[in-house]
């Protein structure tokens, strides 16, 4: 059984009537037991919604229908005081933005003991020690960093440093990472990259990894997701996917990626358009209003269709395949 | 925190300089003559004169504001023009009436405040919330002079469960005395537990939207229990401030309040003392209210101090990783 299964999730605009928007709509993924997954799309396009619908923390208003299981257990019908339990202990997440994530009137030593305390049963004495450890571990060494500090006291990466903290705290089976390094400068990406993936490692956990950004999918995640208007639209291997992209979306937006390549100043290749607001996507394919390759055909919508690679893409007129021997059509 | 305290500290005392100036100087130039009023207008000129000497008006201004200054700090203070007592002597009886009168109110006013602000923010459009709101609207549109007409009304002259007004002092033992200061209390209190609870709510509100409340979240706490725990904390920062700000219509209001219910306290001894010209009681008074309010905004800015460790040091945070 897979770890996480979600199957034809949607999350809606909770409300009246039979026009409900969904910003999630119809995604559906699997992730087994210690592997990572890497969910990646431009903004708005309902990676952090499937996220916090994960999590059971969807904001007020919003709504998730479908199925979506931990180990077999639906998150989606589960009562709230089940969740408050698997949340921090089997499943956690990290967030986007380290300024403002942490709780600026504790300090970090607290805010990290917090989940161990009611999760593994530990007295105030212990959960403070295994909080020093967890800090210790992320790289926030007790002697220049004694848990007493507050979070103004720490930058930028220190503070996501702690957001880890919190979320391995109780040793969870799934990490869910937002965009955990999106905030951050390129030096302490780099750093809080490796991090993530060494604690993934050591505890074999799974991982989801949630960005815009291909590159830190593809040190992250050896498989992927593209995500477009609220659906999974191409997966696959990472390598395979990035090196032959088959949906012309994938292919745009790698397309879009600034290589240094090119005169200074020529500009960089874009996929004309916007993505479609939740209430203005058009029936079939999503991205058909900005697609080189639409034709009447994509008035449907199409299916998420695997081939014998292991790769599976959403598409009526998908890119060719490279040739079975491995090599890359250019 | 040393810092902080003693910035704090001196923008107090600077404060109380300022306020007694103002004083000094509108009285200074406010028409009457102390021995006039005294003597009567019907007194000698050489009278009035060796009245004005022995009380030192005869003196340059300065010098009259040193001395009274002095005696602030000291605690010696003039004598009241009208009873002819050391300020102090009329004021301590005063105080035990208005100093418990104010606190019951303010403790009263936050005690309803704070968990119904708190209630109706975590019931956010539901009837809870309405009905908290509906009412708070109610009780910040009613003055509170009108509301202790109604409060004597109905517990004085209907149920006549407690006294209508007067004092019957606290040497008659505190049952008594309290029952007297119950209906002033909520009279005082019920307006601004109004005000607190809006602001109260609106502070959580905005706190429930904060990343921090979903990382608490996430962790496995509870809503109740994030908002309990990394909510509130954060949520009373707003609403300190509200209440050091408070506090002054506070004190404006035990003036009229203690008029309504006839208490002898410290502000029905202004009023008094502004209808007899008693100038010297008036400026002591003035001050002595200034203050308070400088105080209890001393207090208020302690308490920022406690509740955010943001505030705590000079220099902006930051380690260089």
């Amino acid at each position: 059984m897979a770890l996480l299964d979600i199957t034809d999730l949607r999350v809606e605009i909770a409300g009246p009537g039979a026009a409900r928007l969904a910003l999630v709509d119809g995604l559906s993924l699997t992730l087994e037991r210690g592997q990572s997954l890497g969910l990646v799309g431009e903004s708005g396009c309902g990676k952090s919604m499937t996220a916090l619908a994960a999590m059971g923390l969807l904001p007020p208003g919003l709504r998730a229908r479908g199925r979506l299981t931990l180990d077999g257990e639906d998150l989606v019908t589960a009562s709230e005081p089940r969740l408050c339990g698997l949340r921090g202990r089997r499943l956690a997440m990290i967030f986007q933005e380290p300024m403002t994530a942490l709780n600026p009137v504790r300090t970090i030593g607290s805010q990290v003991a917090e989940g161990p305390r009611r999760h593994l049963g530990l007295t105030r004495r212990q959960a403070r020690a295994h909080a020093r450890a967890v800090l210790d571990r992320v790289g926030l060494d007790p002697g220049r960093f004694p848990p007493g500090l507050y979070p103004h006291q720490l930058s930028g990466g220190q503070r996501q440093r702690v957001v880890i903290a919190i979320a391995v705290a109780c040793g969870p089976e799934l990490l869910i990472a937002d965009e955990p390094t999106t905030a951050l400068d390129v030096a302490t990406q780099a750093l809080i990259l490796d991090l993530i993936n060494d604690l993934v490692a050591e505890r074999t956990m799974a991982l989801l990894m949630i960005s815009h950004d291909l590159g830190v999918i593809a040190e992250t995640a050896p498989r992927l997701a593209v995500m477009y208007a609220g659906r999974v639209v191409e997966s696959g291997p990472t390598a395979r996917v990035l090196a032959a992209p088959r949906h012309p979306y994938t292919r745009g937006l790698m397309g879009a990626i600034p290589r240094g390549r090119g005169a200074p100043g020529a500009p960089l290749a874009a996929i004309p358009g916007v993505v479609p607001a939740p209430d203005r996507r058009p029936s079939g394919c999503a991205f058909a209003d900005r697609c080189p390759r639409a034709d009447a055909a994509c008035a449907t919508t199409p299916a998420l269709r695997p081939d014998t690679s292991d790769q599976a893409v959403a598409c009526h007129h998908p890119h060719e395949r490279p040739d079975p021997t491995g090599s890359v059509a250019p | 925190m040393a810092w902080f305290l003693a910035r704090r500290a001196m923008a107090l005392a600077i404060t109380l300089l300022a306020a007694s100036l103002v004083v000094f100087c509108v009285l200074e130039v406010l028409p009457g003559d102390p021995a006039l009023l005294i003597l009567g207008t019907g007194a000698r000129e050489d009278t009035l004169a060796a009245l004005r000497a022995s009380m030192g008006l005869d003196r340059p201004a300065w010098e009259r504001y040193l001395d009274w200054v002095g005696g602030l700090m000291t605690g010696h203070l003039a004598n009241s023009l009208t009873y002819d007592v050391p300020v102090l002597a009329l004021l301590a009886p005063r105080l035990a009436v208005s100093g418990p009168l104010a606190l019951m109110a303010l403790t009263l006013a936050v005690a309803l405040a704070v968990p119904l602000g708190v209630l109706a923010a975590a019931r956010r459009g539901r009837a809870t919330d309405t009905a908290v709101m509906g009412l708070s609207q109610l009780g910040v549109a009613v003055p509170n002079f009108w509301l202790g007409l109604l409060l004597v009304l109905v517990f004085a002259v209907g149920l006549r469960w407690l006294p209508a007004g007067g004092f019957p002092g606290w040497e008659a033992g505190a049952g008594p005395a309290l029952a007297a200061l119950a209906l002033p209390t909520v009279a005082l209190a019920l307006p601004q537990a109004a005000i607190l609870a809006r602001v109260t709510r609106s502070a959580v509100l905005e706190v429930l939207g904060e990343d921090y409340m979903r990382t608490a979240r996430a962790k496995g706490l509870s809503h109740a229990e994030a908002l309990w725990r990394h909510g509130l904390r954060n949520a009373l920062i707003p609403v300190v401030t509200i209440m050091g700000l408070q506090f002054s219509f506070l004190l404006a209001g035990t003036i009229i309040i203690e008029t309504v219910f006839t208490l002898p306290g410290v502000g029905r001894l202004i009023v008094q003392a502004i209808g007899q010209r008693d100038l010297v009681v008036v400026r002591d008074l003035v001050v002595l209210l200034a203050a308070t309010v400088g105080v209890v905004n001393f207090l208020v800015d302690l308490s920022y101090a406690v509740l955010d460790p943001r505030l705590r040091q000079g220099g902006a945070g930051g380690r260089d990783a």
